[in-house]
C-alpha cells in the first residue's frame, strides 16, 4: 500500500517540475544575419474583409513581417468570405477576386469557413497547429519557413504599355535541387495603398473610412490554381520559362502601385516553394 | 398474388427476426461473448439559397453530419471506436470537419488495482476548472485525449488518476502533449467504520495539469511548460451540498491574451487564475442553489495559438441558466475566459397539493437569478520587461456582460391540462459576449421574455400542445433586430408520431424588409430504438450553446432529416 502511495506522490513530483516561469519575455534581437545566396522568400496570406473589426491588427502583423524581413517576406491581403461582402451603407466597395473566393472556399483552404482574421504561410502547416493560423502564429511560422530548404529559383520580367494598359509578363524558373513532385506556378496582381472603408473594433465608432489597406489582391493572371511549372522527375538545374501576355489591368487599378507576386507550389501538398513580386512600372 | 406478397413479407420477417436475434444475442450481458452497444446519428439537410433571410448558396446543395459509435464490453474489458463522416460538414459548424474516419478509439481494463485506458480518453478532474475533455455531437465539440489513462485505488476513498496525452484536432490531434494527475481522498469512506454514520461525505482534491508546446517564436520566450495546479472541497450532508475548487495556471501566453499595437504582437505573461463555489441545500418541496465564480486568464490549450473551441484543456463551468425554450435562448451566454466574475441563485419550491396556491396536483415554482461581468483590468506598464500587461483585483469587478431574472411556474391544472409559465428579463452584452471586443458597435440588448406552454392530453397517449412565446426587446442592430413573437403547435396522436408547425416572427425588425415569418413544419417517427424527424422551412440565423460554449449558425431554408438509432 505504501508503495503505490509513494509512487503516487513521485508522479505528482515528476509533474510539479513541468512548467516553466518566464521572468524574461522578450527575447534579444539576434544578430544572425542570413548569408545565404539562395533565399527562400516566404509567401504570407492575410484572409480578411473590410467588415471584419477584427482584422485590422493582423493586418498590422503582415505589413510588420513584411517590412522586418527586408524583402523576403511577400503579403497578399485576401478579401473574401463573409466579412469581406458588402455591407451598404458604409462598406460598399468590393475587393474580392474570384481567385480570392477559390483559394478561401470549400475547394480550396477554407479559411473564412474557419474564420477571420486567418491566413496562411506558404500554405503549410508550422509546428503542428494546421495550415490556416491566427496572425499570433505568423512570426513563429515565417521564421521557419525562412529556414525551409530552397528548392528553387523565380525571376519575373515584364513589358507594360500604360496607354493601353496590356501587361505582358515572363516568369523563369530554375531548380536547384531535384523535385519528385509536379511544381505549379501561380501569377496575380496586387495593389498597395487602397484608400476606402473598413471596421477596426479598436476605435469608437468602428468605421474607418479612411483605412489603408496594403497588399491587396486584385486579380489573377493565370487562374485560381495556375499553370504547370514542371512536371516530375525536376532534375537540379532544370530551368522553365512562362509567358503570359495580354493582360489586361483594370481600369480602376492604380497601376503605379500594383505589383505582380509569382509563387510556385507543390501540386500535391499545395506548399509554397518560392515566391517573387516585381512592380508593373 | 396474395400467396406472393405473403411469401415475400414471410422471407422478410424471417430475415428480420433472424437479425434482431443475432443482435440480441450480441446485446445481452452474456459471460462468455460479452455485449456490444452503439448508436448512430445521421443528419442531413438540403439547403436552398434565400438571400432575403441570408440563406448562402452551398455549393453542395446538401451537406450531412454522421457518427456511429460501437462499444463492446466483457467483464473487466471494454473498448470502444466512433466513426465520423462529414459531407461536407453542415452550415454553421467548424469547416475543418471535413471527410471521414474514425476518430476515437480506446480499450480500457479495469480490475481492482488497476484501471488502465489507451486511446481516447474523457475524463475530468474536479469541475473541470484543470481539466475536462468531452464530447458533444450537437457543437461538433470534441477535445479527447489521445494517450494514456491510469487511475489507482491504493486505500478505500482514495483515487490516484494519471493521464498524458495529446488533443484531438478535428481529424488529427494538436500540438502540445497534456499531462494531468489528480487525487482524491472521501474521507468518510478511508475512516469508514470509525466515524458514525451520520458524518458528513468530505471529499477533497488535488490537480495538477501541465503542457508542452516547443517555442519556435523569433521574438519571445515562450514558456514550453505551461503548469496549472489547483485544490477542491466537496462537503456533503443529507440534501446539503458545498463544493468549492481554486485553481492556479502559470503564465500562459497564448493567442486567447494577445494583442496586436501597430502590428507589433503583446501577449500577457500574467498567471491565471479561477475560484468555483457552489452550495445547494434542499428539502422536501424545497431547494436552494447559489454558485459563484471568478475566473481570470484561464483559457487553457494544448495549442498557444488555438482559437473558438479548439484544443481547450479545461472547462469552465457555466453560472447561468441554459433555456431550453428559443425566446429566453435566443441570446445565450458564453463564458468568457479571459476574466469574468458570475453568480447565480436559485430558488425551486413546490406548493403543496390541496392548498389555495397549489390546486389539485400542486404547483411548481422556480425563481432564478445570474449575472455575468467582467473583470476590471488594471494597466501595468511593463510590455518591455515581465510583460505582464495587466492586473486585477478580488473585490473589483467590470462591466456587466449578462444577466437574467426569471420567474418559472409549472402547474397540471386537470388530467388532461398542464402548463407551463415563464417569464424572464434578460441583459445581453452583445459586443463582448458576442464579437469579443468592448467596441464592436452593437447596441446591448435588454429584454422581456414571456413563454406560454400549454399541453392538452385527449387521450392516454395522445396530446396537443400550444407553445407562444415572446421576445420583447428594442435592438436596434441586425442580424434579429427587434422583438420576436413565436407560435408553436404539436400533435402528437401516438406514442410513435408526431408533427408541429413553428413560426417564429421578427414583427418589429426596425427594417420593414427584415420583418420575416420563419415557418419551419416538423414531423417525427419514433419507434424503439429508432428516431426519423424530417423539418422543411427557414431557420434564422443565431446562436447555439451547450455548457457556455457556443457557435453561430447561418440562417438556413431547405428540408433536414435526422436519424438516430441505438443497440
Amino acid at each position: 500500500m505504501k508503495i503505490k502511495l509513494v509512487t503516487g506522490l513521485f508522479i505528482l513530483g515528476v509533474f510539479m517540475t513541468a512548467c516553466d516561469k518566464i521572468s524574461n519575455p522578450i527575447q534579444n534581437a539576434s544578430n544572425s544575419v542570413d548569408t545565404a545566396t539562395y533565399v527562400r522568400k516566404v509567401l504570407l496570406e492575410d484572409y480578411t474583409g473590410h467588415f471584419c473589426g477584427n482584422c485590422p491588427p493582423a493586418a498590422e502583423v503582415a505589413s510588420q513581417l513584411v517590412e522586418s524581413n527586408h524583402g523576403k517576406v511577400i503579403a497578399i491581403a485576401v478579401h473574401a468570405g463573409f466579412y469581406a461582402k458588402l455591407y451598404p451603407p458604409d462598406y460598399v466597395t468590393s475587393f474580392t477576386t474570384a481567385v480570392g473566393n477559390d483559394w478561401d472556399g470549400t475547394q480550396g483552404f477554407n479559411v473564412s469557413g474557419i474564420g477571420n482574421p486567418n491566413g496562411m504561410v506558404n500554405r503549410k502547416s508550422y509546428g503542428g497547429s494546421g495550415v490556416v493560423q491566427k496572425e499570433t502564429k505568423w512570426p513563429t511560422s515565417v521564421s521557419l519557413a525562412l529556414q525551409d530548404q530552397y528548392v528553387l529559383g523565380l525571376t519575373i520580367s515584364k513589358t507594360y504599355n500604360a496607354s493601353s494598359r496590356i501587361l505582358n509578363s515572363t516568369v523563369k524558373a530554375k531548380f536547384k535541387i531535384a523535385y519528385s513532385n509536379n511544381v505549379k506556378l501561380n501569377l496575380v496582381l496586387v495593389e498597395d495603398s487602397i484608400i476606402s472603408e473598413q471596421k477596426d473594433y479598436r476605435k469608437n465608432p468602428d468605421l474607418v473610412t479612411n483605412y489603408l489597406f496594403m497588399h491587396l489582391l486584385r486579380a489573377g493572371i493565370n487562374g485560381s490554381w495556375g499553370s504547370t511549372l514542371k512536371d516530375a522527375p525536376i532534375a537540379a538545374k532544370d530551368s522553365v520559362s512562362l509567358d503570359f501576355n495580354n493582360f489586361a489591368v483594370d481600369s480602376k487599378f492604380n497601376d503605379n502601385h500594383l505589383y505582380l507576386v509569382a509563387f510556385a507550389y507543390d501540386a500535391s501538398t499545395k506548399e509554397i516553394l518560392q515566391a517573387e513580386k516585381l512592380k508593373i512600372r | 398474388m396474395f400467396l406472393k406478397t405473403f411469401k415475400s413479407s414471410l422471407k422478410a420477417t424471417f430475415l428480420v427476426l433472424g437479425l434482431s436475434l443475432s443482435f440480441s444475442v450480441l446485446a445481452q450481458e452474456n459471460p462468455d461473448y460479452g455485449s456490444i452497444h452503439g448508436n448512430y446519428q445521421i443528419d442531413a439537410q438540403y439547403y436552398k439559397p434565400d438571400s432575403l433571410i441570408g440563406a448562402p448558396v452551398v455549393p453542395e446543395k446538401m451537406l450531412s453530419n454522421a457518427y456511429g459509435i460501437i462499444n463492446y464490453s466483457r467483464g473487466k474489458f471494454s473498448a470502444g471506436v466512433r466513426y465520423e463522416a462529414y459531407n461536407n460538414v453542415m452550415q454553421g459548424f467548424d469547416t475543418r470537419y471535413k471527410g471521414q474516419g474514425i476518430t476515437n478509439r480506446f480499450a480500457r481494463y479495469q480490475d481492482k488495482l488497476l484501471d488502465i485506458t489507451i486511446g481516447n480518453i474523457y475524463d475530468q478532474f474536479g469541475s473541470g476548472l484543470l481539466f475536462r475533455t468531452y464530447y458533444e455531437p450537437g457543437l461538433l465539440y470534441d477535445n479527447s485525449l489521445d494517450g494514456v489513462r491510469v487511475i489507482s485505488n491504493p486505500y478505500k476513498g482514495l483515487t490516484f488518476k494519471g493521464l498524458v496525452g495529446k488533443q484531438r484536432s478535428f481529424f488529427t490531434v494538436g500540438p502540445g502533449i497534456v499531462r494531468g494527475f489528480d487525487g482524491e481522498m472521501n474521507l468518510k469512506e478511508m475512516l469508514d467504520s470509525a466515524v458514525s454514520s451520520d458524518f458528513p461525505t468530505i471529499i477533497l482534491g488535488g490537480s495538477f495539469v501541465s503542457k508542452y508546446q516547443p517555442d519556435q517564436d523569433p521574438n519571445f520566450n515562450l514558456p514550453e511548460n505551461v503548469g496549472s495546479y489547483g485544490g477542491r472541497l466537496n462537503i456533503i450532508k443529507g440534501g446539503f451540498n458545498f463544493f468549492a475548487e481554486y485553481v492556479y495556471k502559470e503564465n500562459d501566453p497564448s493567442a486567447n491574451n494577445s494583442s496586436v499595437v501597430n502590428g507589433k504582437t503583446y501577449y500577457s505573461y500574467k498567471f491565471g487564475d479561477g475560484i468555483f463555489v457552489s452550495t445547494s441545500y434542499a428539502i422536501q418541496g424545497l431547494s436552494f442553489l447559489l454558485q459563484v465564480k471568478r475566473i481570470d486568464n484561464m483559457s487553457y490549450r494544448s495549442d498557444r495559438d488555438a482559437t473558438l473551441q479548439n484544443l481547450m484543456i479545461n472547462y469552465l463551468p457555466a453560472t447561468t441558466k441554459q433555456h431550453t425554450y428559443l425566446m429566453p435562448a435566443f441570446f445565450p451566454y458564453a463564458t468568457q475566459p479571459a476574466g469574468e466574475f458570475g453568480t447565480m441563485g436559485e430558488i425551486q419550491y413546490k406548493i403543496k397539493k390541496g392548498t389555495l396556491l397549489g390546486g389539485k396536483y400542486g404547483t411548481e415554482i422556480t425563481l432564478n437569478y445570474s449575472q455575468a461581468n467582467g473583470l476590471k483590468q488594471i494597466h501595468v506598464d511593463d510590455s518591455t520587461t515581465t510583460m505582464t500587461l495587466y492586473k486585477t483585483n478580488y473585490g473589483e469587478i467590470g462591466n456587466l456582460y449578462y444577466h437574467d431574472a426569471f420567474i418559472e411556474i409549472n402547474k397540471k391544472f386537470t388530467k388532461q391540462w398542464k402548463g407551463t409559465f415563464m417569464y424572464a428579463n434578460q441583459f445581453y452584452n452583445r459586443n463582448i459576449v458576442q464579437f469579443g471586443s468592448p467596441n464592436a458597435g452593437y447596441a446591448n440588448i435588454l429584454s422581456n421574455i414571456v413563454v406560454l406552454d400549454l399541453t392538452y392530453k385527449y387521450k392516454s397517449n395522445s396530446s396537443i400542445r400550444l407553445e407562444t412565446q415572446g421576445f420583447f426587446s428594442d435592438n436596434p442592430s441586425n442580424p434579429n433586430a427587434g422583438s420576436w413573437l413565436t407560435g408553436m403547435l404539436e400533435w402528437s396522436p401516438s406514442t410513435h408520431w408526431f408533427v408541429a408547425i413553428l413560426d417564429q416572427y421578427n414583427y418589429s425588425n426596425p427594417s420593414d424588409a427584415l420583418q420575416f415569418h420563419y415557418y419551419l413544419g416538423t414531423a417525427g417517427y419514433t419507434s424503439g430504438p429508432h428516431r426519423i424527424t424530417l423539418s422543411v422551412g427557414k431557420q434564422r440565423a443565431g446562436i447555439f450553446c451547450v455548457g457556455g460554449v457556443c457557435r453561430n449558425v447561418p440562417a438556413s431554408n431547405g428540408v433536414a432529416i435526422s436519424i438516430t438509432s441505438s443497440f
